[in-house]
């Protein structure tokens, strides 16, 4: 007899002694006690709920509250870097505010959009510690609504600091990835258009970095890779959050594998190579390369970042979750 | 007006078996399933109020059997990181061989997400239909037959691990007899 005919088999046997003694509806409804009012009895199963459930909260790791409030300061702190970002180039569009401010030095921006980053990732963390301590509390508050309690109670503390965890996975990696993107493509872009103009020493001091024609010519390429880059760590935030539904799309699947960093490393060096000759020939000939070449430069640029910062943001959503005890991205790909 | 208790009796009679049995078998032993059931029907009875429709009481009975039972699955993985209280999982029979077409199944059906788990149970022993499944579960059918071959994958693997690697070793588990 072959497996399936057995496990068949044993499945009718378990589905025969699942009807075996079921009783009657009266009976079942004797036992759910609704010929009486269950209020008493609702109470009492509220009330020992809620003892466990506050017995949960205080056994609770800690882990949980730290890993929901830092992925909510790495959304938001990707989040500012990329509207910072964002700000520097339509500034660099139009260079008059930084013809007014002459101080306005890529060494200083970086700083700025450091403690500008740092300032929001830590009110993030107290919002965020607000916002998990109000859950907790609501997950082993009563009320006079009984039954509604009972609904409540039913997930746990636990369960409910997982969820929250859950739900903003997407917009954690989502943040994070654009905001990396951004700040690594302007800085990137930045150095780039200096040692055009200057030596590599003088370039994170050079007072009128804004006020060259040479940074507002290459605004277009990079506002395109910074868009492309900011739409593609959406896209990536996306298929996290649904990955936790509907199982692991085999793209997500490539990214996160051990041998995507590698490429991308080896993509880098290439551009790097490149860009190098290319920023060396502009600084001796006076002359940009073709608008389509600076494009795919910057392209594989993006390409070989995202893909290195999507491995290390997946490699390290994978540790969150192996610390609170969930591997929701083991699940297959569910093709409904 | 038909007072509410009356109306969800009157709504039970015809399903309280299927239900029953459906609430058995996606549970650990028989204790654990009308442990659940009589769960269910308390949350259901508290929310009767919020069903419109009798003729959808079968599916709307289902669905709370469901939500009850995910809710103590997850509560029952989470006591094993916190060991709050006493172990409460039924002793485990001391050998294979001791153990009955049904152990055997119910051992099987325990090491599946509650999701396959439950779409097995309805589809394999309850005799539902894929859609009917799909509705339940608020999925659609391609998922639910991809739950089903999944679940069955599983199924396999266990039967294998468990009781031999072959069929040929298999088959001396005499198929078909109950505990």
């Amino acid at each position: 007899m072959s497996m399936n005919r057995i496990i068949l088999s044993d499945l009718m046997a378990l589905g025969e002694d699942n009807r075996r003694d079921l009783g009657s509806a009266d009976q079942a409804l004797q036992r759910a006690d609704m010929y009486r009012d269950d209020r008493l009895g609702a109470e009492a199963r509220r009330d020992d709920m809620a003892k466990r459930s506050r017995s949960e909260l205080a056994l609770m790791p800690l882990v949980l509250s730290h890993i929901f409030a830092h992925r909510v300061a790495r959304a938001a702190a990707g989040a500012a870097a990329t509207v910072f970002v964002g700000f520097v180039m339509i500034a660099i569009a139009n260079p008059l505010p930084f013809r007014v401010a002459r101080w306005f030095v890529p060494g200083l921006l970086g700083v700025v959009l450091a403690v500008a980053m740092l300032a929001v990732h830590t009110v993030a963390t107290w919002i965020a510690e607000v916002v998990f301590e109000r859950r907790m509390r609501a997950a082993i508050a009563t009320s006079p609504d009984v039954h509604e309690d009972l609904d409540r109670l039913a997930a746990g503390p636990v369960d409910v600091a997982r969820q929250l965890i859950r739900r903003v996975d997407g917009w954690s990696l989502a943040g994070t990835l654009a905001g990396a993107n951004a700040a690594i493509v302007m800085f990137g872009f930045l150095v780039f258009s200096l040692v055009v103009a200057r030596e590599y020493p003088g370039a994170w001091t050079y007072a009128e970095a804004f006020a060259g024609a040479t940074l507002a010519r290459n605004v277009v390429p990079i506002c395109l890779a910074l868009v492309v880059g900011t739409a593609l760590a959406l896209l990536v935030g996306l298929a996290c959050d649904r990955q936790l539904r509907r199982g692991t799309p085999p793209w997500l699947g490539v990214l996160a594998h051990r041998i995507a960093p590698i490429i991308a490393n080896v993509v880098l060096l290439l551009v790097w190579f490149v860009g190098k000759r290319m920023a060396h020939t502009a600084h001796v000939l006076g002359t940009m390369p073709p608008l389509t070449v600076r494009l795919a430069l910057a392209g594989a640029a993006v390409t070989a970042v995202g893909v290195l910062t999507t491995w290390a943001a997946l490699w390290w959503r994978r540790r969150e979750y192996a610390r609170v005890g969930e591997r929701p991205m083991d699940r297959p790909l569910d093709l409904a | 007006m038909e007072p509410s208790h009356q109306r969800f009796r009157r709504l039970l009679e015809p399903v309280h078996d299927a239900a029953r049995s459906f609430a058995r078998g996606v549970s650990r032993s028989r204790a654990d399933g009308d442990d659940l059931f009589q769960e269910a029907l308390l949350r259901a009875l508290a929310k009767l109020d919020g069903l419109r429709d009798d003729g959808a009481f079968r599916p709307w009975l289902f669905r709370v059997i469901v939500c009850v039972h995910r809710n103590r699955s997850r509560r029952a993985f989470w006591r094993r990181w916190l060991p709050l209280g006493g172990d409460e999982r039924d002793g485990a029979p001391a050998t294979d061989e001791a153990l009955g077409a049904a152990q055997r199944a119910r051992l099987a059906l325990a090491t599946l997400p509650s999701d396959q788990r439950e779409t097995i149970v309805l589809f394999e022993i309850e005799g539902w239909q894929v859609d009917e499944i799909a509705t339940l579960h608020g999925v659609s059918a391609s998922a639910v037959k991809s739950r089903l071959s999944r679940g069955r994958d599983r199924l396999r693997a266990f039967y294998t691990r468990r009781f031999g690697a072959t069929p040929a070793a298999s088959a001396a588990l005499v198929p078909g007899d109950t505990p």
